[in-house]
């Protein structure tokens, strides 16, 4: 059954993607499951120096959930193209590079510099962390600065360009908006939710870098309201992302009009999460004998 | 072999008033001082994460973990049945390394769980442990170990055994000569960190140390569980859990 979307030019096998911080650089879940059952993944966040990332403690378990202030350590695009991309080129998957950089020059510098591999599929440009002092959520929040960061990006490569966006904005459907503006293929929402938590015993912020994002099903509610809001706002494919932790939450998403999902922290809890929520979908839609595109955006108003 | 599947649970009981063992049928073979994430594949999400929890012990598809409870993760697995289901996805991480020579595990409270299945696994000629506990009521399945090794233990409160900390027993034993080939030790950071400074005193043989971290995933993809040691800054579940120390000081 063909369960094929397009986002932009970019042609994923199914709807079912991976969310970058969640997924490393793919080779983490080989083992777990085949990623040839998946539409594809997003990479560990890229910069063009490797980065250490924040003091730990990294990661707290909160209801439903948990909070994450990893700070986008990585590799670097240099060990990223020599010695990752080798490793994951054979996949017939979509492999989307997270993009992070800290000023618009170093954005374009980077697509330039990652570009040059015919191997990667897309680019998806991070626009929301909230771990990092510069760039990420601080760029995310302006529409202006969204829509010349995009168009810079754009301009910087041939490849799809997905923008990610964050939900820690009054009106998240103003910067999807902005990024569309500025040409990007595709948006890709919810980044996490900023938030802490205390040690009361101590005193002291749990995170090592006090705030953190929140992520799991606990977000689920809050990323379906804004990709349901986003998807009647923009033309360009919305991708959902928040909290989705089973097969029933991808339906969830594509039925309010994403037209692709990732899979982020259940990937912890289950990292074969992803292969199966494709082969259900698969299921279901030859049980109902449902096109793919007649699920997507088919919510009853 | 690295797996992810539904398992059941054989028997879950307390051994003291805060620990408990809990058999899982399990048929992949791990390796000393690995472990496993664990989590309840129910469909509810409160706790959400799953649990990183070392190998106590493996016995003909039978695997053993000794758990403390810690906070809401480690007290609903303890809550469990037999028959009742869990996901286990493992074995993950390194392993303490062997010797036929002299092996010498160090443990603390719940600690001591890597080190029943390392020391079982051991081809040294000579087996001994140091544990340290809380107190009498704290002591965890002495008996088990004592079929392997001689077993010294230390209370905080002098209510069982010797009133010292495990590196002071080391340091004892190691001036009248103790001369292990390899120490495997496992517990809380600032007596492996004790421990450790006994062993640079006297620079023979080989120290491993195994750490714990909370964690987002186990599998190297989250990076929440880097550490911080002596020895350099580490992401435990996949440089680690077992990590071999240089210092020396002579």
């Amino acid at each position: 059954m063909d369960l094929s979307v397009n986002i932009g030019k970019l042609r994923l096998q199914n709807p079912v993607l991976t969310a970058s911080g969640t997924f490393g650089y793919g080779i983490e879940f080989e083992k777990f499951m085949d990623l040839n059952k998946i539409g594809g993944f997003c990479t560990k966040g890229i910069s063009i120096e490797p980065r250490a990332g924040n003091p730990s403690p990294r990661v707290v378990e909160t209801a439903s959930g948990m909070l994450n202030s990893i700070g986008l350590e990585n590799c670097g695009s240099k060990y990223f193209l020599e010695e990752i991309m080798p490793k994951i080129s054979a996949l017939k998957c979509a492999i989307i590079v997270n993009l992070y950089a800290s000023s618009e020059e170093d954005f374009v510098r980077l697509t330039g510099i990652l570009s040059k591999n015919e191997r990667i599929d897309a680019f998806e440009m991070n626009l929301s962390c909230p771990n990092v002092k510069s760039g990420g959520s601080a760029f995310g929040a302006n529409p202006e600065t969204i829509q010349r960061l995009t168009a810079a990006v754009k301009n910087a490569t041939d490849k799809p360009v997905i923008v990610k966006l964050s939900p820690n904005v009054t009106d998240i459907t103003q910067t999807a908006l902005a990024a569309e503006a500025g040409g990007a293929d595709a948006v890709s929402l919810i980044n996490t939710l900023i938030g802490t938590a205390v040690n009361r015993e101590k005193r002291t912020f749990i995170l090592g870098n006090k705030i953190g994002g929140l992520s799991g099903p606990a977000i689920k509610p809050v990323a379906l309201r804004m990709v349901w809001q986003t998807a009647k706002t923009v033309k360009i494919p919305v991708i959902g992302i928040g909290g989705i932790s089973s097969f029933e939450d991808v339906l969830d998403f594509l039925i309010v009009g994403a037209k692709a999902v990732q899979i982020g922290a259940y990937n912890f809890v289950n990292p074969a999460i992803a292969g199966e929520c494709a082969e259900k979908l698969e299921e279901y839609l030859e049980t109902r004998k449902e096109n793919i595109n007649q699920l997507i955006g088919s919510i009853k108003e | 072999m690295t797996v992810n599947s539904i398992c059941s649970i054989v028997s879950n009981e307390f051994v003291t008033k805060d620990t408990f063992l809990m058999n899982i049928a399990f048929d992949e073979v791990p390796q000393p001082g690995q472990f496993l994430m664990l989590s309840k594949p129910d469909g509810l999400m409160d706790p959400f994460l799953p649990r990183p929890i070392s190998v106590f012990d493996w016995n003909d598809g039978v695997l053993s973990l000794l758990i403390k409870v810690v906070g809401k993760g480690t007290k609903m697995l303890s809550e469990m049945r037999s028959g009742e289901k869990l996901r286990i996805t493992g074995y993950l991480g390194n392993s303490f390394p062997d010797t036929t020579e002299k092996l010498l595990c160090i443990g603390g409270g719940i600690g001591v769980a890597p080190l029943l299945y390392t020391a079982k696994k051991s081809k040294a000629a000579d087996k001994r442990f140091i544990f340290g506990f809380r107190d009498k009521d704290s002591i965890l399945l002495k008996e088990k170990f004592e079929k392997l090794g001689e077993v010294t233990i230390t209370t905080d409160d002098g209510s069982y055994g010797l009133k010292k900390y495990p590196h002071e027993v080391l340091e004892t034993l190691m001036d009248k000569g103790l001369e292990p080939s390899l120490i495997c030790t496992c517990g809380p950071v600032i007596m492996m960190d004790c421990v450790e400074k006994v062993f640079a005193r006297y620079g023979r043989g080989e120290l491993y140390k195994s750490y714990e971290s909370t964690m987002g995933c186990g599998i190297g993809a989250c990076l929440g569980c880097r550490i911080e040691t002596p020895g350099g800054s580490f992401l435990v579940c996949k440089e680690g859990p077992v990590f071999k120390t240089n210092r020396r000081e002579k």
